[in-house]
């Protein structure tokens, strides 16, 4: 139930975005319910069907129980008829003595006494003459107020007068009349009860409606019939109770308090008054307090019954109703208070009274005990639902082969539910390969938790899978960089095409579950470089962004707002300055992490071997240092001699250390430099690999957010690890088929991502010592011998990674 | 279809072409070796992308490699624009369609590069093209409207400019008009048309306006040239569209040898 609201409560999320999976998740989950209510419907049904039979066989039974009563009365006045006139004839001198009544009048009286006693018996049985019951009631209780005297006189008077074969006869015969009844209108729901899925099992919607009328599951029933409960099958049977208690009570009103001291009237008087009233409205108002009330009753009433049969004689006449009441109630009671062993005598019954209509409601029982199965089976099919979304959220499973479970299960269910349709029988066969399925389901699931485990990710909290979410498709060439903006959902891209050009990721990124392949057009193209660009930076501090170029250059410009359209008219005041130093190629750009008051450094690194480092606040000259190889100390060298060491390939500043910054050379060498002083701190232990080609360069070197680690990728398909302190290779290892061409470490400082010229993408879990993959795919097409040309993830929000690559697109990709 | 003559042997001269183009850059990369340590590439070991750090005259150092050994999804542009790199003047050898090619990939790939490097024009005449300088967008006694906004607009000549490149090639990326680079969709072609109809304004107007930029640029790209021809042998642009005057007799007699094979064609 509760696995079935959470499951059901973020439909309406999804819903409002109208992605195709959103939409197709919907649909699969309001075909399901619909499914399920159907299961219940057809429950329902077979359930009024039941009922209707036991009705039907009910009424048949009250309609003989009524003609064989309605003989017996006859004959029994008949007889009563003879013996009066007998007696009339025979002791006439000895008159009547309580009542100076004519023995006319105690005749009538007598005859309506047993009236009284017999006939609202059949009368509210078929409810036809229930006129008479309540003429018949009236007169008793006008009659028993001074009946005082009565019960005392007229008992003593006319016992001998009533045959007490007859009598025992037809009380046996009410009895089991009555057991058969109560037997019916008990065990009947108690059957259906027991096939019935126990509670909890059934849907939260119908239980909570069960449940405001209901106190157990056998309560269901009451709840399903309410007019027919109290109209049809409960009344009969509650008038022919409260006739006989009333009377009984009417009898024996001023003997409790005197013979019985324990019972309390107010018990009674309180059991006693819904019953005389409507006891059908207090069996489903009263039910808290009904049960024991009824019992109280019950056996207030056979305490009564037996002081009153050892008191006097007419007694016996009083108590079979009272007895056949007091079990009726009791059944009643049962029913109510879920307790079946109460009922010795139904049980004795049942094969009797139960063929009749077993027969009958054999096929609807074994419907009703096959879809509750099947039922079952659903509950059970959301609960592996929800348990492979646990899992999913566990494990990352990806959200397709989700789906594509839930569809194969949904499949085979539809499948179940079709043929369910045509035969029920068939059904059962099909919830049992119905059931096999889910086995396996659950094996497979047990499958992907398996490999998820084995993927290595140790993080219980790791977060789901990303997954591609916007294709960005304008540039014209290779993508060799991109920057995040650190705080809005904004991308730049820096292509060979000699344009930079910046994305707003905000409505993208908003619009529903489903990857965007499509069209979205970069809010602005930054032009200015007459080569390709190679790196790019966004410096929200300045609202400024920079690029690097082959052309020798870095530029400056400001960055658009974010509401800027494609096609607005052109701001000259974009452009702001270019950075002329460099002789040669400029390879990477990077700004440093902290911008300062008036000042924000941004490195450089060329293919003419130096190193500069420009201020990009100061109102002067920005390039605030420059050195080599070698750090400041060669500055004195030639040009020529710097252009025979070996050049810089990437840099970064230390976030940990923010004296200090890493770049790594074409020798495969990592140089440690003093920001301010540009002396090398330390060279890395990193050209033991290095073979005195290209083909073992570094491709990109990167800093640890938070720890002292570099990490530095190769053109030999190496990562490696090197602690910043002493330079030693921690780790190393062979990550990519071809060579690594960038890498970035997410926020939080547990994920490497590294992109390779094989075009594949992959995540590492840098956290754990082995440093597995934790995931990888296919970032982008190969043109030429380059793949994927950048990674990037954004530098504050979670979830988002992007990627650019040689088939000029960036891709974004989200998790979630 | 048109064409299946000239292209094939304009492929055999290209052949001959390509191999001596490969053997010269293989003698260049053999001069330059003795500079850069002792780093001697081989044909097939050479990586085909330019490492970090890679000095500006060693960019692209790759031999060239015959279309048919090109396996990536980007054959043909890897290949035109290695063709590009190596003499972006040899105009006849850039625009033939290459053998067993289909023709609107090849014309798909021009223009892409042609949008390409129209990006670095717009660069060159971006600091005289200003909206001061250059209010209306004007080319000749024409005056254009810019298309890329829902209502056409009058825009400034550079915002024309970068409008219409920025709509040129989003139209060319656009997954749903090309949705493959090995054929183009028979309701694509109709595209080229339009966006050779707008580039050519773009060059227009850099050759009434800003001519000393167009010269210096055509005499480093052969851009304008190359666009002229592949739209005359396309059919991109019609004739009296063309408001540029063509440049020198070579260009006249060029003009006449198209014109004489449009004709065949026509004939046949």
């Amino acid at each position: 139930m509760n696995q079935f609201q959470s499951f059901s409560q973020p439909q309406p999320l999804p819903v409002s975005e109208y992605a195709f999976p959103g939409v197709l998740q919907f649909l699969q989950s309001e075909w399901r319910r619909f499914e399920r209510d159907r299961n219940e419907w057809d429950i329902e049904k077979a359930e009024m069907k039941a009922r209707i039979a036991f009705l039907e066989g009910e009424k048949r039974g009250v309609d003989n129980i009524k003609i064989d009563l309605m003989k017996r009365v006859k004959m029994l006045e008949y007889a009563l008829r003879q013996e009066r006139s007998k007696y009339v004839e025979s002791k006439d001198s000895n008159a009547v003595s309580a009542p100076s009544q004519s023995p006319s009048g105690g005749v009538t009286r007598v005859e309506i006494l047993s009236q009284k006693l017999h006939i609202p018996m059949s009368s509210s049985a078929n409810g036809v003459t229930g006129q008479v019951n309540n003429k018949g009631m009236n007169r008793l209780s006008t009659y028993s107020n001074p009946g005082q005297n009565m019960s005392q006189v007229s008992p003593t008077s006319s016992t001998p007068a009533f045959d007490p074969i007859g009598r025992a006869k037809s009380r046996e015969f009410l009895r089991i009349c009555l057991q058969e009844i109560s037997y019916l209108t008990s065990s009947v729901p108690q059957s259906i009860a027991v096939t019935m899925p126990p509670a909890p099992s059934r849907l939260a919607r119908n239980e909570a409606d069960r449940r405001s009328a209901a106190v157990g599951a056998r309560n269901r029933r009451s709840d399903f019939f309410p007019a027919n409960q109290s109209a049809v099958a409960p009344p009969p049977l509650n008038r022919a109770n409260s006739v006989p208690v009333s009377t009984l009570q009417s009898f024996s009103a001023p003997k409790p308090s005197a013979l019985t001291q324990p019972l309390d009237p107010a018990d009674v008087g309180i059991a006693g008054a819904p019953v005389e009233d409507k006891i059908e409205d207090a069996t489903l108002r009263q039910f808290p307090s009904k049960p024991r009330s009824i019992v109280a009753e019950g056996l207030t009433n056979t305490t009564i019954a037996a002081k009153t049969a050892s008191k006097s004689a007419p007694a016996p006449l009083v108590t079979p109703p009272s007895n056949g009441a007091k079990q009726e109630q009791e059944k009643a009671a049962s029913d109510e208070s879920d307790n079946v062993d109460e009922e010795p005598i139904t049980v004795m019954h049942s094969p009797l009274s139960g063929e009749q209509w077993h027969a009958q409601l054999q096929k609807a029982g074994q419907q009703l005990s096959q879809q509750s199965k099947s039922k079952k089976t659903g509950t059970k099919v959301e609960d592996e639902v929800q348990l492979s979304k646990d899992v999913q959220d566990k494990f990352n499973i990806s959200s397709e082969r989700l789906n594509k479970m839930v569809k194969d299960w949904d499949k085979s269910k539809q499948d179940g539910g079709v043929v369910g349709q045509k035969s029920i029988r068939k059904k059962k066969g099909k919830d049992s390969a119905m059931l096999d399925e889910l086995a396996s389901l659950s094996v497979t699931e047990d499958d992907v938790a398996d490999v998820g485990s084995k993927d290595g990710e140790p993080l219980s909290d790791e977060p789901p899978r990303w997954r591609p979410k916007i294709t960005l498709r304008r540039h014209m060439d290779t993508v060799r960089s991109i920057a995040f903006h650190p705080t809005n959902k904004s991308i730049l891209s820096g292509s060979d095409d000699g344009t930079m050009k910046y994305w707003n990721l905000e409505s993208s990124l908003k619009e529903g579950k489903r990857p965007l392949n499509g069209e979205v057009d970069p809010i602005h193209t930054y032009r200015g470089h007459t080569k390709a660009v190679t790196a790019v930076v966004i410096s929200a501090d300045q609202n400024k962004c920079f690029s690097a170029s082959l052309d020798s250059t870095v530029r400056s410009y400001k960055l658009a707002p974010m509401n800027k359209e494609t096609y607005a008219p052109l701001d000259p005041s974009m452009t702001l300055s270019t950075y002329i130093g460099h002789t040669d190629a400029v390879w990477d750009i990077r700004l440093f992490p902290l911008s300062i008051s008036s000042s924000q450094l941004l490195g450089s690194i060329s293919a003419d071997g130096s190193l500069k480092i420009w201020d990009t606040e100061t109102k002067g000259s920005p390039l605030k240092s420059s050195w080599g190889y070698n750090g400041v100390e060669s500055k004195s060298a030639t040009t020529n001699a710097l252009s025979q060491l070996p050049v810089p390939t990437s840099l970064d500043f230390c976030p940990t250390d923010l004296k200090k910054m890493v770049v790594s050379y074409t020798n495969s060498v990592i140089k440690l430099f003093d920001i301010e002083t540009g002396k090398v701190i330390l060279t890395f232990k990193s050209d033991e690999s290095y073979d005195g080609t290209p083909a073992t360069q570094i491709n990109k070197v990167i800093c640890h957010p938070t720890l002292p680690i570099v990490v530095s990728g190769h053109e030999d398909r190496y990562i490696r690890f090197f602690d910043l302190n002493s330079g030693a290779c921690t780790f190393s290892m062979l990550s990519h088929l071809d060579a690594v061409s960038s890498l970035d470490i997410d926020p939080a400082g547990l994920v490497l991502c590294s992109g390779g010229h094989d075009s594949s993408v992959r995540l590492w879990d840098i956290a754990s010592s082995t440093r597995p993959c934790v995931q990888e795919f296919t970032g982008h097409r190969r043109k030429g011998d380059e793949g994927v040309c950048a990674v990037q993830y954004h530098p504050t929000l979670p979830n988002l990674l992007a990627t650019g690559g040689a088939d000029s697109i960036v891709k974004v990709y989200t998790r979630s | 279809m048109m064409l299946t003559e000239t292209p094939e042997q304009e492929a055999s001269k290209h052949a001959k072409n390509s191999s001596v183009h490969q053997d010269s850059s293989k003698a260049n990369d053999s001069n330059h070796s003795t500079a850069a340590d002792n780093h001697v590439p081989t044909a097939g070991a050479h990586p085909l992308r330019n490492l970090p750090g890679t000095k500006d005259e060693k960019l692209y150092q790759w031999p060239q490699r015959s279309l048919e050994s090109i396996e990536s999804a980007f054959a043909l542009r890897e290949y035109l624009q290695a063709l590009i790199r190596q003499d972006p003047h040899n105009l006849d050898l850039l625009i033939a369609l290459p053998a067993g090619q289909d023709e609107h990939s090849w014309l798909y790939e021009h223009l892409c590069q042609i949008c390409l490097e129209l990006n670095y024009l717009i660069v060159h005449l971006e600091p005289e093209c200003t909206p001061e300088a250059c209010p209306e967008m004007r080319a000749e006694e024409w005056k254009y409207f810019c298309a890329t906004h829902p209502t056409p607009r009058e825009c400034c000549a550079i915002d024309y400019l970068t409008h219409t490149l920025d709509g040129a090639s989003a139209l060319l990326n656009n997954v749903k008009v090309f949705p493959s680079r090995i054929c183009v969709p028979e309701g694509s072609v109709k595209n080229f048309q339009n966006i050779a109809r707008r580039l050519y304004r773009i060059f227009a107007h850099a050759y009434f306006h800003h001519r000393d930029i167009f010269d210096a640029f055509e005499a480093e790209t052969s851009l304008y040239e190359r666009f002229l021809r592949l739209s005359r042998t396309r059919q991109l642009i019609t004739e009296k569209l063309i408001i540029i005057p063509g440049q020198s007799n070579e260009d006249d007699t060029t003009h006449a040898s198209t014109k004489q094979i449009m004709a065949r064609s026509r004939d046949e």
